[in-house]
């Protein structure tokens, strides 16, 4: 009997017990779609969990200043100046490894505004050289330099939404801001973000996010011009980069050790070493998809135990029919396919309504909890096929025993 | 069968026995046959249940082994072939006809009768072609897409008888073929039966009717697994 024939021959039996059929998928539909559900899910946070990481740099270090209540920020205050330019120029001279370490100013301002209209807008504070380091594409103008760091000058680069919000469609260059008590002049333009990934910062070739309603300034006028709460840290976090070859983590040692000599033990600052986040999300990750996949095997060997007990109850029923075959010249071998062959149909069959079922929950959960979901095609290759070897396996059994039945016995049964 | 011995008997049974053990005893049902049936022959075998005619057909038709002596269809020795190669001489050699039909329910009358040419890896095309003809042959040409539930008594074992030639097999062997039908409809597939004779094919029959056996020219009469009586009419 060819392969084709035998395949059309376990469709025709299916169909004949569509509803037996059905149920003894259902193990496998089930087990497959637990499967497929649950590492979408698993997938899409881990991928959403590794944005965020990469979003910081997996060659970088970030100092972090920590956010202290007021009675906190006093006693801190004692010994440490928080996180500074100090610390950034100790960083730079003092820690092997690092390339370089960019300071940032964080004002969330109350008031941004022109002649022709407000803004709701973030103040950035950041070296000249941050350009250099972040992928920053100008619209028109120019980006902060050196000159306007050394003499505080009070220019700044705004962002596309920013301008629009200000000036509409006019001129935007040269033109006044106002923030909080401070005017500044534009000296650039960010190109607009419209285009998805095309705007915004990025780093290293991953995106940080929108710019778009960010004003630029250099540290020395953020720091200087701006009214700040004393007790806070000077600044909002340092990205440290190191030196291709070099570990994060070793890099986050020495540096930590330097800050607790310059803050005097204040614990006021964190490192985060995305290079160990990743790791430890990763483990996490992969402790979820064993737990799953035991789960999911569970269900699957139910599954396969559901569709042998089938099988056997179908070569029961179905002895005369042997008997009949094996009369009119089917080989053991024939038989054995035969049944071979019904059982990996109603197993692969299943794992493919399986798959549908497992990317409909997925979809479902993306959209009513908002969740991400990222179906991947190697957990529908891992499924289907353990589906399918499940249905082989369970399958083998059953039809050893029809192709074992006696021809006069199976002809003689009712 | 490609080399075909056509001097010598088509079947030649050489003292054929089948024993049986059944709980700690052993059961002779055939008990050192002889027999020679020669190509185109009617033969009827006749005896009581328990007689061994049963168990005999089986041996003829390759279902089953002897536990001793020789079984010789076309000069080929049967009893020392394996499961695969007794398969191909049932699919070659030999047509079956049974006492309850044995149609496969779910398949339609040329599914049915095509069933032995699927275990020959033709083409279906051809396979359901040469369905077609042998049911014309029986007289079913227009119950080709029937299932047997929508068939006579009559017509089912003309369907099986259909499927016993749709292979073109030197025997043709009926196993109480009108057991489960009423008189007028017996004698219709007895009819079918003589022609198919006439038109020189080797035909057996198993019964206990006398009357049945009656149309066959030849008849033995099985008692304990041995032939008491070889009659030529």
């Amino acid at each position: 009997m060819r392969t084709r024939e035998a395949f059309a021959l376990a469709l025709e039996n299916l169909a004949a017990h569509t509803l037996r059929s059905a149920l003894t998928m259902l193990g496998v539909v089930f087990g497959v779609g637990a499967v497929i559900a649950m590492l979408s899910i698993g997938a899409g946070a881990e991928r959403q969990a590794l944005e965020a990481i990469s979003r910081l740099g997996l060659h970088n270090v970030v100092v972090r200043a920590k956010t202290l209540s007021e009675a906190e920020a006093r006693e801190v205050r004692e010994t440490s100046l928080g996180v500074s330019m100090r610390d950034v120029e100790a960083i730079e001279d003092a820690v092997p490894g690092v390339e370089l370490a960019l300071p940032k100013v964080e004002i969330d301002p109350d008031l941004v505004l022109s002649r022709t209209g407000s803004a709701d807008a973030l103040v950035w504070g950041v070296a000249a050289r941050h350009a250099d380091v972040v992928a920053i594409e100008l619209a028109e103008g120019r980006f902060l330099d050196a000159l306007d760091e050394r003499d505080h000058a009070q220019v700044a680069v705004i962002g596309d939404a920013v301008r629009r919000e200000l000036f509409g469609s006019g001129q935007a260059l040269g033109r006044d801001v106002k923030v909080d008590d401070v005017w500044l002049e534009v000296i650039g333009v960010l190109a607009s973000s419209d285009a998805g990934d095309g705007g915004g910062e990025a780093f290293q070739g991953v995106a940080l996010g929108s710019n778009a309603s960010v004003i630029y300034v250099t540290v020395s006028t953020a720091l200087r011009k701006f009214d700040r709460d004393p007790l806070a840290s000077p600044l909002a976090e340092i990205i440290v980069r190191l030196d291709r070859a070099e570990s994060g983590r070793r890099v986050a040692a020495v540096i930590d050790e330097l800050l607790v000599r310059l803050h005097g033990g204040a614990d006021d600052y964190e490192l985060v070493v995305p290079e160990a986040l990743l790791a430890e999300s990763r483990r996490t990750q992969r402790m979820f998809n064993l737990v799953m996949g035991a789960i999911a095997s569970i269900s699957l060997l139910v599954g396969g135990i559901g569709i042998m007990n089938i099988m056997l109850a179908s070569v029961l029923e179905r002895t005369r029919e042997i008997g009949v075959r094996r009369a009119v010249g089917a080989r053991r071998r024939d038989v054995l396919v035969q049944f071979v062959v019904e059982s990996f149909t109603l197993s692969a069959l299943g794992g493919v309504a399986g798959v549908m079922l497992g990317v409909a929950i997925a979809e479902g959960v993306a959209a009513s909890a908002g969740w991400p979901t990222a179906v991947e095609a190697w957990a529908v290759l891992l499924s289907v096929g353990v589906a399918v070897g499940v249905g082989l396996v369970s399958g083998i059994y059953p039809a050893v025993r029809a192709s074992r039945l006696d021809p006069v016995e199976s002809l003689r049964y009712e | 069968m490609s080399e075909v011995d056509a001097s010598g008997p088509l079947i030649e049974l050489r003292g054929v026995s089948r024993d049986y053990a059944v709980g700690g005893e052993v059961v002779h049902a055939l008990a050192g046959v002889d027999l020679e049936i020669a190509r185109g022959e009617y033969l009827a075998i006749l005896g009581a249940s328990g007689s061994g005619k049963s168990t005999l057909m089986n041996v003829l038709g390759c279902l089953d082994t002897p536990t001793a002596g020789v079984y010789r269809l076309d000069g080929r020795p049967i009893q020392s072939l394996d499961d695969d190669a007794l398969a191909a001489v049932r699919n070659g050699s030999i047509g079956f006809v049974f006492q309850s039909f044995h149609l496969l329910p779910r398949l339609d009358a040329t599914a049915n009768v095509a069933l032995p040419l699927l275990y020959r890896d033709l083409p279906r095309a051809e396979r359901l072609r040469r369905a077609r003809a042998a049911l014309a042959q029986v007289g079913l040409a227009d119950r080709a897409d029937h299932r047997p539930n929508e068939l006579s008594g009559g017509q089912r074992q003309r369907v099986a008888i259909a499927r016993a030639l749709v292979g073109d097999p030197s025997i043709l062997l009926a196993d109480e073929p009108t057991g489960n039908l009423d008189s007028k409809t017996s004698a219709d597939i007895m009819t079918v039966l003589d022609a198919l004779h006439a038109a020189g094919r080797t035909v057996i029959l198993v019964t206990h009717e006398d009357d049945v056996a009656a149309h066959a020219r030849r008849r033995i009469r099985l008692h304990d697994g041995a032939i008491v009586e070889d009659v030529r009419a």
